[in-house]
Protein backbone atom coordinates (compact mmCIF):
# COMPACT_ATOMS: atom_id res chain seq x y z
CA UNK A 1 0.00 0.00 0.00
CA UNK A 2 1.01 3.06 -0.94
CA UNK A 3 1.38 6.40 1.54
CA UNK A 4 -1.76 7.88 -0.38
CA UNK A 5 -3.72 4.39 0.00
CA UNK A 6 -2.90 4.62 4.06
CA UNK A 7 -4.15 8.02 4.28
CA UNK A 8 -7.47 7.39 2.05
CA UNK A 9 -7.85 5.01 5.30
CA UNK A 10 -8.90 7.89 7.49
CA UNK A 11 -11.68 10.37 6.84
CA UNK A 12 -10.57 13.80 5.23
CA UNK A 13 -12.23 15.66 8.68
CA UNK A 14 -8.93 14.31 10.31
CA UNK A 15 -6.78 14.75 8.11
CA UNK A 16 -4.47 17.62 8.82
CA UNK A 17 -4.12 20.16 6.16
CA UNK A 18 -0.87 21.20 6.24
CA UNK A 19 2.21 19.91 7.56
CA UNK A 20 3.42 20.34 11.04
CA UNK A 21 6.33 22.60 10.62
CA UNK A 22 9.59 23.07 12.56
CA UNK A 23 9.38 24.53 15.43
CA UNK A 24 9.94 27.98 15.19
CA UNK A 25 11.70 29.50 18.14
CA UNK A 26 8.59 31.11 19.95
CA UNK A 27 10.67 31.23 23.42
CA UNK A 28 12.78 34.81 22.67
CA UNK A 29 9.24 36.58 21.71
CA UNK A 30 7.53 34.93 25.26
CA UNK A 31 10.59 36.60 26.58
CA UNK A 32 10.47 39.70 25.36
CA UNK A 33 6.89 40.04 26.20
CA UNK A 34 6.90 39.39 29.76
CA UNK A 35 10.68 39.84 30.69
CA UNK A 36 13.45 37.72 31.17
CA UNK A 37 12.58 35.35 34.30
CA UNK A 38 9.14 33.68 32.41
CA UNK A 39 10.80 30.71 31.77
CA UNK A 40 13.39 31.13 34.97
CA UNK A 41 12.82 27.44 37.10
CA UNK A 42 10.98 28.29 40.40
CA UNK A 43 13.48 28.21 43.08
CA UNK A 44 11.60 28.59 46.41
CA UNK A 45 9.77 25.48 45.78
CA UNK A 46 10.84 21.54 45.56
CA UNK A 47 10.21 21.01 41.80
CA UNK A 48 11.53 17.52 40.93
CA UNK A 49 10.61 15.77 44.34
CA UNK A 50 9.63 12.81 42.13
CA UNK A 51 13.03 12.38 40.08
CA UNK A 52 14.68 13.04 43.34
CA UNK A 53 13.36 10.25 45.24
CA UNK A 54 14.11 7.63 42.45
CA UNK A 55 18.18 8.69 42.68
CA UNK A 56 19.63 5.39 43.64
CA UNK A 57 22.59 5.62 45.77
CA UNK A 58 25.97 4.52 44.58
CA UNK A 59 25.99 0.84 45.32
CA UNK A 60 28.81 0.15 47.53
CA UNK A 61 30.57 -4.05 46.59
CA UNK A 62 32.44 -5.91 48.88
CA UNK A 63 36.24 -5.92 47.61
CA UNK A 64 36.75 -9.58 46.06
CA UNK A 65 39.39 -11.83 47.30
CA UNK A 66 41.58 -12.90 44.86
CA UNK A 67 42.89 -16.35 44.81
CA UNK A 68 45.75 -17.02 42.14
CA UNK A 69 44.62 -20.67 40.74
CA UNK A 70 48.16 -21.56 40.24
CA UNK A 71 48.84 -20.80 44.07
CA UNK A 72 46.76 -21.96 45.61
CA UNK A 73 47.68 -25.25 46.32
CA UNK A 74 51.06 -24.43 47.91
CA UNK A 75 51.60 -24.57 51.19
CA UNK A 76 52.57 -21.02 52.53
CA UNK A 77 56.24 -21.78 53.68
CA UNK A 78 56.43 -23.05 50.21
CA UNK A 79 55.04 -20.02 48.43
CA UNK A 80 57.37 -17.73 50.72
CA UNK A 81 60.54 -19.48 49.47
CA UNK A 82 62.17 -17.37 46.94
CA UNK A 83 63.90 -19.68 44.84
CA UNK A 84 66.99 -17.98 44.46
CA UNK A 85 69.30 -18.30 41.32
CA UNK A 86 73.63 -17.77 42.57
CA UNK A 87 74.28 -14.68 41.13
CA UNK A 88 78.09 -14.90 39.82
CA UNK A 89 80.17 -12.24 40.95
CA UNK A 90 82.65 -11.88 38.12
CA UNK A 91 84.46 -8.70 39.63
CA UNK A 92 86.72 -7.95 42.89
CA UNK A 93 85.43 -8.50 46.34
CA UNK A 94 83.90 -5.73 47.74
CA UNK A 95 85.99 -2.93 49.47
CA UNK A 96 86.12 -3.05 53.45
CA UNK A 97 83.96 0.09 54.49
CA UNK A 98 84.97 2.36 56.98
CA UNK A 99 83.13 1.46 60.37
CA UNK A 100 80.71 4.01 61.15
CA UNK A 101 81.31 5.76 64.85
CA UNK A 102 78.78 4.41 66.98
CA UNK A 103 75.91 6.73 67.75
CA UNK A 104 75.89 7.66 71.80
CA UNK A 105 72.54 8.10 73.16
CA UNK A 106 73.09 11.53 73.81
CA UNK A 107 73.94 12.32 70.03
CA UNK A 108 70.50 10.31 69.25
CA UNK A 109 68.26 12.64 71.23
CA UNK A 110 70.45 15.71 69.75
CA UNK A 111 69.42 14.30 65.81
CA UNK A 112 65.73 13.25 66.33
CA UNK A 113 65.27 16.83 67.92
CA UNK A 114 67.01 17.74 64.56
CA UNK A 115 65.12 16.39 62.55
CA UNK A 116 61.64 17.11 64.58
CA UNK A 117 62.69 20.98 63.45
CA UNK A 118 63.43 19.95 60.33
CA UNK A 119 66.60 21.48 61.06
CA UNK A 120 68.28 18.05 60.30
CA UNK A 121 70.98 18.52 57.04
CA UNK A 122 72.18 15.24 55.34
CA UNK A 123 75.00 16.04 52.70
CA UNK A 124 73.87 13.80 49.66
CA UNK A 125 77.50 13.80 48.40
CA UNK A 126 78.75 11.75 51.29
CA UNK A 127 76.08 9.14 51.04
CA UNK A 128 76.97 5.79 49.75
CA UNK A 129 75.26 5.79 46.56
CA UNK A 130 76.05 2.61 45.05
CA UNK A 131 73.55 -0.11 44.52
CA UNK A 132 73.78 -2.70 42.45
CA UNK A 133 70.10 -2.79 42.36
CA UNK A 134 69.56 -0.44 40.11
CA UNK A 135 71.62 -1.96 37.54
CA UNK A 136 69.88 -5.00 37.97
CA UNK A 137 66.62 -3.46 37.70
CA UNK A 138 67.57 -1.72 34.36
CA UNK A 139 69.11 -5.55 33.75
CA UNK A 140 72.58 -3.42 32.85
CA UNK A 141 74.70 -6.31 33.52
CA UNK A 142 72.27 -9.15 31.79
CA UNK A 143 72.25 -7.60 28.24
CA UNK A 144 76.44 -6.57 28.41
CA UNK A 145 77.37 -9.96 30.50
CA UNK A 146 74.85 -12.23 30.07
CA UNK A 147 72.36 -13.95 33.23
CA UNK A 148 72.81 -13.79 36.64
CA UNK A 149 76.57 -12.10 36.54
CA UNK A 150 77.39 -8.92 38.65
CA UNK A 151 80.35 -7.35 39.78
CA UNK A 152 80.91 -4.65 42.68
CA UNK A 153 82.43 -0.70 42.48
CA UNK A 154 85.28 -1.38 43.78
CA UNK A 155 87.29 1.72 41.95
CA UNK A 156 86.21 5.05 41.92
CA UNK A 157 85.12 6.42 38.81
CA UNK A 158 84.13 9.97 37.64
CA UNK A 159 82.72 10.34 34.62
CA UNK A 160 81.42 14.48 33.66
CA UNK A 161 80.54 15.74 30.59
CA UNK A 162 81.05 19.48 29.78
CA UNK A 163 82.44 19.77 33.92
CA UNK A 164 79.54 19.27 35.70
CA UNK A 165 76.84 16.73 33.85
CA UNK A 166 78.52 13.79 36.02
CA UNK A 167 77.11 10.22 35.08
CA UNK A 168 75.71 8.40 38.49
CA UNK A 169 73.93 5.20 37.67
CA UNK A 170 70.73 5.74 35.44
CA UNK A 171 70.84 9.28 35.52
CA UNK A 172 68.86 11.49 32.60
CA UNK A 173 71.34 13.71 30.24
CA UNK A 174 70.41 15.22 27.27
CA UNK A 175 71.93 13.94 24.12
CA UNK A 176 73.33 17.75 23.80
CA UNK A 177 75.61 17.14 26.62
CA UNK A 178 77.00 14.46 25.17
CA UNK A 179 78.53 16.47 22.38
CA UNK A 180 82.18 15.98 23.43
CA UNK A 181 83.92 13.11 24.98
CA UNK A 182 83.47 13.31 29.18
CA UNK A 183 86.08 14.02 31.79
CA UNK A 184 87.29 10.71 33.05
CA UNK A 185 89.06 10.30 36.19
CA UNK A 186 90.40 7.04 37.97
CA UNK A 187 91.05 5.85 41.12
CA UNK A 188 94.48 4.88 41.58
CA UNK A 189 94.73 1.38 42.99
CA UNK A 190 97.64 -0.52 41.92
CA UNK A 191 100.37 -0.82 44.25
CA UNK A 192 103.32 1.28 43.16
CA UNK A 193 102.03 2.21 39.55
CA UNK A 194 101.32 -1.54 38.47
CA UNK A 195 98.87 -2.43 36.48
CA UNK A 196 96.33 -0.75 33.48
CA UNK A 197 92.91 0.32 33.24
CA UNK A 198 90.60 0.14 30.03
CA UNK A 199 87.06 2.00 29.91
CA UNK A 200 84.59 0.94 27.60
CA UNK A 201 81.81 3.08 26.77
CA UNK A 202 78.49 1.30 25.16
CA UNK A 203 75.15 2.04 24.14
CA UNK A 204 72.94 -1.16 25.16
CA UNK A 205 70.21 0.01 22.78
CA UNK A 206 71.66 1.77 20.05
CA UNK A 207 72.19 -1.54 17.74
CA UNK A 208 69.96 -0.61 14.59
CA UNK A 209 71.57 -3.31 13.22
CA UNK A 210 70.54 -7.12 12.58
CA UNK A 211 73.71 -8.06 13.51
CA UNK A 212 74.06 -9.02 17.56
CA UNK A 213 75.86 -6.50 19.57
CA UNK A 214 76.26 -3.51 21.26
CA UNK A 215 77.06 -0.47 20.09
CA UNK A 216 80.77 1.13 21.24
CA UNK A 217 80.95 4.46 21.25
CA UNK A 218 84.55 4.35 22.76
CA UNK A 219 87.21 2.43 23.85
CA UNK A 220 90.37 3.75 25.66
CA UNK A 221 92.48 0.64 26.35
CA UNK A 222 95.86 0.36 28.63
CA UNK A 223 95.53 3.06 30.88
CA UNK A 224 98.82 2.82 33.13
CA UNK A 225 97.63 3.47 36.71
CA UNK A 226 97.45 6.62 38.25
CA UNK A 227 97.52 8.42 34.62
CA UNK A 228 95.14 10.43 32.73
CA UNK A 229 93.01 8.92 29.88
CA UNK A 230 95.40 10.71 27.67
CA UNK A 231 98.22 7.98 28.30
CA UNK A 232 96.14 5.26 27.20
CA UNK A 233 95.43 3.77 23.64
CA UNK A 234 92.54 4.77 21.41
CA UNK A 235 91.24 1.97 20.41
CA UNK A 236 87.74 3.08 19.69
CA UNK A 237 87.30 6.96 18.82
CA UNK A 238 84.85 9.19 20.72
CA UNK A 239 81.05 9.13 19.04
CA UNK A 240 78.26 10.52 21.14
CA UNK A 241 75.21 8.40 21.80
CA UNK A 242 72.79 8.56 18.72
CA UNK A 243 69.08 7.42 20.01
CA UNK A 244 67.38 7.31 16.91
CA UNK A 245 64.14 9.61 17.10
CA UNK A 246 61.75 7.50 18.67
CA UNK A 247 63.68 4.83 20.49
CA UNK A 248 62.92 6.31 23.97
CA UNK A 249 65.70 6.00 26.32
CA UNK A 250 68.79 4.35 25.61
CA UNK A 251 71.41 2.90 28.47
CA UNK A 252 74.67 4.43 27.57
CA UNK A 253 76.88 2.35 30.38
CA UNK A 254 80.78 3.00 30.98
CA UNK A 255 82.59 0.16 32.13
CA UNK A 256 86.19 -0.10 33.78
CA UNK A 257 88.38 -3.16 33.29
CA UNK A 258 91.33 -3.95 35.41
CA UNK A 259 94.61 -6.05 34.22
CA UNK A 260 98.68 -6.51 34.98
CA UNK A 261 99.46 -6.32 31.69
CA UNK A 262 98.54 -4.66 28.00
CA UNK A 263 95.63 -6.26 25.86
CA UNK A 264 95.40 -6.05 22.55
CA UNK A 265 91.74 -5.90 21.68
CA UNK A 266 92.08 -6.82 17.66
CA UNK A 267 88.65 -4.82 17.35
CA UNK A 268 89.16 -2.87 13.66
CA UNK A 269 89.45 0.84 14.08
CA UNK A 270 86.57 1.45 11.55
CA UNK A 271 84.35 4.34 13.19
CA UNK A 272 80.76 3.76 10.88
CA UNK A 273 77.83 2.22 12.64
CA UNK A 274 77.82 -0.98 11.48
CA UNK A 275 81.84 -1.43 12.60
CA UNK A 276 81.40 -0.55 16.08
CA UNK A 277 78.81 -2.83 16.52
CA UNK A 278 80.55 -5.62 19.17
CA UNK A 279 79.30 -8.33 21.48
CA UNK A 280 80.40 -7.10 24.96
CA UNK A 281 80.05 -10.72 26.73
CA UNK A 282 82.19 -12.47 23.51
CA UNK A 283 84.48 -9.42 23.61
CA UNK A 284 84.66 -9.95 27.14
CA UNK A 285 85.33 -13.72 27.07
CA UNK A 286 87.94 -13.74 24.72
CA UNK A 287 90.25 -11.96 27.20
CA UNK A 288 88.09 -12.94 30.28
CA UNK A 289 91.88 -14.10 31.50
CA UNK A 290 93.41 -10.72 31.82
CA UNK A 291 90.38 -8.55 31.98
CA UNK A 292 88.41 -7.90 35.52
CA UNK A 293 85.46 -5.40 35.41
CA UNK A 294 85.86 -3.09 38.54
CA UNK A 295 83.63 -0.12 37.93
CA UNK A 296 80.32 0.96 36.42
CA UNK A 297 78.50 3.69 35.91
CA UNK A 298 75.47 4.44 33.19
CA UNK A 299 73.40 7.41 32.23
CA UNK A 300 70.09 7.53 29.98
CA UNK A 301 69.69 9.73 27.09
CA UNK A 302 66.88 10.31 24.60
CA UNK A 303 66.69 11.72 21.06
CA UNK A 304 67.88 15.21 20.65
CA UNK A 305 68.83 17.68 17.74
CA UNK A 306 72.41 17.08 18.16
CA UNK A 307 71.59 13.69 17.33
CA UNK A 308 70.05 14.77 13.93
CA UNK A 309 73.61 17.19 13.07
CA UNK A 310 75.79 13.92 14.39
CA UNK A 311 74.39 11.61 12.04
CA UNK A 312 74.16 14.53 9.38
CA UNK A 313 77.95 14.93 9.86
CA UNK A 314 78.82 11.57 9.43
CA UNK A 315 76.70 11.53 6.31
CA UNK A 316 73.63 9.73 7.14
CA UNK A 317 69.93 10.62 7.37
CA UNK A 318 68.08 10.60 10.79
CA UNK A 319 65.73 7.43 11.24
CA UNK A 320 62.63 7.89 12.25
CA UNK A 321 60.90 4.82 13.91
CA UNK A 322 57.69 4.69 15.19
CA UNK A 323 55.48 1.97 16.75
CA UNK A 324 53.10 0.29 14.40
CA UNK A 325 49.59 -0.10 16.28
CA UNK A 326 47.47 -2.73 15.75
CA UNK A 327 44.69 -2.08 13.19
CA UNK A 328 41.73 -1.16 14.98
CA UNK A 329 38.81 -3.47 14.76
CA UNK A 330 36.28 -2.24 13.06
CA UNK A 331 33.45 -3.81 10.89
CA UNK A 332 33.32 -4.02 7.09
CA UNK A 333 32.43 -0.33 5.67
CA UNK A 334 29.26 -0.37 3.97
CA UNK A 335 28.04 2.58 1.59
CA UNK A 336 25.17 2.79 3.12
CA UNK A 337 24.45 1.39 6.90
CA UNK A 338 21.49 -0.43 7.42
CA UNK A 339 21.08 0.70 10.66
CA UNK A 340 21.68 4.63 11.38
CA UNK A 341 24.96 5.68 12.40
CA UNK A 342 26.72 8.44 13.77
CA UNK A 343 27.50 9.56 10.13
CA UNK A 344 31.25 11.86 11.70
CA UNK A 345 32.09 8.69 13.47
CA UNK A 346 31.66 6.44 11.12
CA UNK A 347 33.18 8.13 8.10
CA UNK A 348 35.82 8.45 10.28
CA UNK A 349 36.27 5.27 11.30
CA UNK A 350 37.48 4.22 7.96
CA UNK A 351 39.55 7.09 7.17
CA UNK A 352 43.54 6.93 7.36
CA UNK A 353 44.00 8.03 11.01
CA UNK A 354 47.26 9.81 9.81
CA UNK A 355 45.54 11.93 7.56
CA UNK A 356 43.10 12.88 10.31
CA UNK A 357 45.83 13.93 12.83
CA UNK A 358 47.05 15.64 9.37
CA UNK A 359 43.57 17.40 9.24
CA UNK A 360 43.94 18.65 12.79
CA UNK A 361 47.57 19.51 12.60
CA UNK A 362 46.55 21.62 9.64
CA UNK A 363 43.82 23.13 11.30
CA UNK A 364 46.03 24.41 14.26
CA UNK A 365 48.51 25.92 12.43
CA UNK A 366 45.58 28.26 10.50
CA UNK A 367 44.43 29.04 14.22
CA UNK A 368 47.65 29.11 16.21
CA UNK A 369 50.39 31.21 15.96
CA UNK A 370 53.66 28.97 15.91
CA UNK A 371 55.35 30.98 19.01
CA UNK A 372 52.54 30.81 20.95
CA UNK A 373 51.31 27.02 20.94
CA UNK A 374 50.38 26.70 24.55
CA UNK A 375 47.50 25.29 25.37
CA UNK A 376 44.69 27.32 26.71
CA UNK A 377 43.37 27.59 29.88
CA UNK A 378 39.94 26.86 29.57
CA UNK A 379 38.93 24.17 27.06
CA UNK A 380 35.73 25.98 25.34
CA UNK A 381 35.00 29.74 27.70
CA UNK A 382 32.07 29.81 24.97
CA UNK A 383 30.07 27.00 25.93
CA UNK A 384 26.78 28.16 26.53
CA UNK A 385 26.76 30.05 23.27
CA UNK A 386 28.37 27.14 21.55
CA UNK A 387 26.24 24.81 23.04
CA UNK A 388 22.54 26.34 21.54
CA UNK A 389 24.36 26.73 18.46
CA UNK A 390 26.73 24.43 16.85
CA UNK A 391 25.47 20.58 15.99
CA UNK A 392 27.03 18.40 19.09
CA UNK A 393 29.36 16.56 17.17
CA UNK A 394 30.90 19.81 16.17
CA UNK A 395 31.06 21.04 19.43
CA UNK A 396 32.58 17.93 20.87
CA UNK A 397 35.58 18.65 18.90
CA UNK A 398 35.90 21.75 20.56
CA UNK A 399 35.69 20.20 24.01
CA UNK A 400 37.82 17.09 23.24
CA UNK A 401 41.66 17.20 24.85
CA UNK A 402 41.70 13.66 24.54
CA UNK A 403 41.64 11.53 21.44
CA UNK A 404 42.36 13.20 17.76
CA UNK A 405 42.07 16.75 19.75
CA UNK A 406 45.01 16.05 21.40
CA UNK A 407 47.09 16.37 18.44
CA UNK A 408 46.26 19.72 18.89
CA UNK A 409 48.41 21.31 21.15
CA UNK A 410 51.03 17.92 21.83
CA UNK A 411 52.20 17.14 18.21
CA UNK A 412 55.64 17.24 17.43
CA UNK A 413 56.60 19.13 14.66
CA UNK B 1 -0.40 43.33 31.12
CA UNK B 2 -1.22 39.90 30.52
CA UNK B 3 -3.28 39.40 28.29
CA UNK B 4 -4.97 36.36 26.59
CA UNK B 5 -5.11 37.47 23.49
CA UNK B 6 -1.54 38.78 23.27
CA UNK B 7 -0.05 35.59 24.58
CA UNK B 8 -2.42 33.35 21.56
CA UNK B 9 -1.29 35.78 19.11
CA UNK B 10 2.36 35.31 20.20
CA UNK B 11 2.29 31.67 19.78
CA UNK B 12 0.25 31.41 16.96
CA UNK B 13 3.35 30.77 14.83
CA UNK B 14 3.78 27.69 16.57
CA UNK B 15 1.33 24.54 15.71
CA UNK B 16 -0.61 24.04 19.04
CA UNK B 17 1.43 20.10 19.78
CA UNK B 18 -1.97 18.77 21.10
CA UNK B 19 -3.65 18.86 17.43
CA UNK B 20 -0.61 17.21 15.87
CA UNK B 21 0.40 14.79 18.76
CA UNK B 22 -0.08 11.26 16.64
CA UNK B 23 2.55 11.42 13.90
CA UNK B 24 1.11 9.45 10.91
CA UNK B 25 0.46 9.36 7.41
CA UNK B 26 -2.80 10.78 8.33
CA UNK B 27 -0.84 13.89 9.57
CA UNK B 28 1.11 14.22 6.33
CA UNK B 29 -1.05 16.25 3.78
CA UNK B 30 -0.98 14.54 0.17
CA UNK B 31 0.85 17.54 -1.88
CA UNK B 32 3.90 16.82 0.76
CA UNK B 33 4.80 13.40 -0.25
CA UNK B 34 4.65 13.78 -3.87
CA UNK B 35 7.11 15.65 -6.27
CA UNK B 36 5.47 19.18 -6.95
CA UNK B 37 5.62 20.70 -9.54
CA UNK B 38 5.66 24.64 -10.00
CA UNK B 39 3.09 25.71 -12.13
CA UNK B 40 4.35 29.35 -12.39
CA UNK B 41 7.96 28.37 -12.67
CA UNK B 42 7.36 25.12 -15.07
CA UNK B 43 9.38 22.61 -13.47
CA UNK B 44 10.01 20.35 -10.18
CA UNK B 45 10.16 21.93 -6.63
CA UNK B 46 12.41 20.86 -3.62
CA UNK B 47 10.68 19.49 -1.06
CA UNK B 48 11.34 22.81 1.67
CA UNK B 49 10.76 20.36 4.82
CA UNK B 50 13.43 18.11 3.74
CA UNK B 51 15.76 21.03 3.02
CA UNK B 52 14.65 21.97 6.34
CA UNK B 53 15.29 18.42 8.47
CA UNK B 54 17.95 16.44 6.37
CA UNK B 55 21.64 17.62 4.87
CA UNK B 56 22.44 16.17 2.01
CA UNK B 57 26.61 15.53 1.81
CA UNK B 58 28.63 15.24 -1.55
CA UNK B 59 29.20 11.74 -1.56
CA UNK B 60 25.09 11.08 -1.67
CA UNK B 61 25.01 10.66 1.89
CA UNK B 62 21.83 11.94 3.66
CA UNK B 63 22.38 12.65 6.84
CA UNK B 64 19.68 14.04 9.67
CA UNK B 65 19.70 14.98 13.54
CA UNK B 66 17.69 11.99 16.05
CA UNK B 67 14.11 12.46 15.73
CA UNK B 68 12.61 13.22 19.46
CA UNK B 69 15.84 14.08 20.65
CA UNK B 70 14.25 16.41 22.55
CA UNK B 71 11.45 14.45 24.57
CA UNK B 72 11.52 13.36 28.30
CA UNK B 73 15.06 13.26 28.10
CA UNK B 74 15.06 13.47 31.99
CA UNK B 75 13.39 10.47 31.98
CA UNK B 76 16.14 8.40 29.30
CA UNK B 77 19.49 6.89 30.20
CA UNK B 78 23.19 8.66 29.81
CA UNK B 79 23.62 6.60 26.73
CA UNK B 80 20.58 7.82 25.37
CA UNK B 81 21.51 11.57 26.32
CA UNK B 82 24.82 11.05 24.33
CA UNK B 83 24.10 9.03 21.11
CA UNK B 84 20.28 10.90 20.52
CA UNK B 85 22.58 14.07 19.92
CA UNK B 86 24.20 12.48 16.76
CA UNK B 87 23.34 12.98 13.36
CA UNK B 88 22.36 9.99 11.51
CA UNK B 89 23.18 8.18 8.32
CA UNK B 90 20.08 6.92 6.21
CA UNK B 91 19.53 4.01 4.71
CA UNK B 92 20.22 3.73 0.69
CA UNK B 93 16.21 3.28 -0.06
CA UNK B 94 15.65 6.53 2.20
CA UNK B 95 18.51 8.82 0.36
CA UNK B 96 16.54 7.56 -3.14
CA UNK B 97 13.97 9.59 -1.87
CA UNK B 98 15.32 12.36 -0.93
CA UNK B 99 17.07 12.63 -3.89
CA UNK B 100 13.72 12.24 -5.98
CA UNK B 101 12.35 14.87 -4.08
CA UNK B 102 15.57 17.55 -5.06
CA UNK B 103 16.13 19.29 -7.83
CA UNK B 104 19.28 18.81 -9.44
CA UNK B 105 20.59 21.65 -8.05
CA UNK B 106 20.59 20.58 -5.11
CA UNK B 107 21.99 17.03 -6.07
CA UNK B 108 24.93 19.08 -7.76
CA UNK B 109 28.42 18.91 -5.25
CA UNK B 110 29.01 22.20 -2.78
CA UNK B 111 31.86 23.50 -2.27
CA UNK B 112 32.10 26.12 0.92
CA UNK B 113 34.82 27.67 2.70
CA UNK B 114 35.06 26.84 6.37
CA UNK B 115 32.85 24.07 5.84
CA UNK B 116 32.88 21.73 8.89
CA UNK B 117 31.55 18.92 6.77
CA UNK B 118 34.39 19.20 4.27
CA UNK B 119 36.35 16.15 5.78
CA UNK B 120 32.99 13.85 4.67
CA UNK B 121 32.13 14.76 1.36
CA UNK B 122 34.34 11.98 -0.07
CA UNK B 123 34.47 7.86 0.96
CA UNK B 124 37.26 6.04 1.84
CA UNK B 125 38.26 2.83 1.17
CA UNK B 126 35.30 2.03 0.32
CA UNK B 127 34.88 -1.00 -2.63
CA UNK B 128 31.57 -0.66 -3.91
CA UNK B 129 30.69 -0.05 -7.53
CA UNK B 130 31.51 3.46 -8.97
CA UNK B 131 28.92 3.92 -11.55
CA UNK B 132 25.97 3.64 -11.60
CA UNK B 133 23.43 2.01 -13.83
CA UNK B 134 23.41 4.90 -16.25
CA UNK B 135 27.50 4.24 -15.72
CA UNK B 136 27.63 8.16 -14.36
CA UNK B 137 30.39 8.07 -11.29
CA UNK B 138 28.29 7.68 -8.31
CA UNK B 139 30.68 9.15 -5.33
CA UNK B 140 32.79 10.75 -7.93
CA UNK B 141 33.38 14.50 -9.41
CA UNK B 142 32.87 14.72 -13.17
CA UNK B 143 36.15 13.50 -15.31
CA UNK B 144 38.01 17.10 -16.72
CA UNK B 145 40.67 15.74 -19.36
CA UNK B 146 43.78 15.17 -17.17
CA UNK B 147 46.93 12.98 -17.11
CA UNK B 148 47.11 10.34 -14.72
CA UNK B 149 49.65 11.48 -12.51
CA UNK B 150 48.27 14.62 -11.36
CA UNK B 151 44.45 13.31 -11.18
CA UNK B 152 46.37 10.91 -8.90
CA UNK B 153 47.87 13.28 -6.36
CA UNK B 154 45.30 15.56 -6.57
CA UNK B 155 41.86 14.18 -6.91
CA UNK B 156 42.37 10.43 -5.69
CA UNK B 157 39.08 10.87 -3.48
CA UNK B 158 37.11 13.07 -5.12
Amino acid sequence: MSAAQYARLVPKKYRSRTLPKVDRPWRPRVIAWAGPAAFYPNRFYEIDKWYKARIDKPEKLPEMHIIDPANHMKSLSELMKNPEIDQINIGFKKREEVVKVEKSAEDRVELERKSRHMQLKIDISSLASENLQVYRHFRVFDDLFGENVFFENVQKLDVAFQDHHLVHSGNMLTAETTVSPPEISIESVGKGGSGFNTILMVNLDGNATEAPGELIHWLVSNIPDGEGIQKGEEVMKYLQPLPFYGTGYHRVAFVLFRHSEKVDFKIGGGSSLEERVHSISDLYKSHESQLTPSAIRFFQTSYDKSVKTALHSLGLKSPLYEYEYRQALKPAQREFPEKPQPFDLYLDMYRDPKEVEKDILEKRLAEVKLDHVEEPEWIDPNWVENKKTLPAWQHDRILERRGVGHAKYHNDL
Amino acid sequence: MFTKAALSSLCASRQAPISVAARGIANIPAHEYHIRFDQRVGRKRPAQDVLDRFKRLNNGMWIHAHPGRHKLRYMKDETWQKTSLYYETCTKEQCEILDKLMTPYWLRPKHYPNDPYSAYHVRHNINSPRVDDRGNFVRERKKVLMDDSTSQRFFKDC
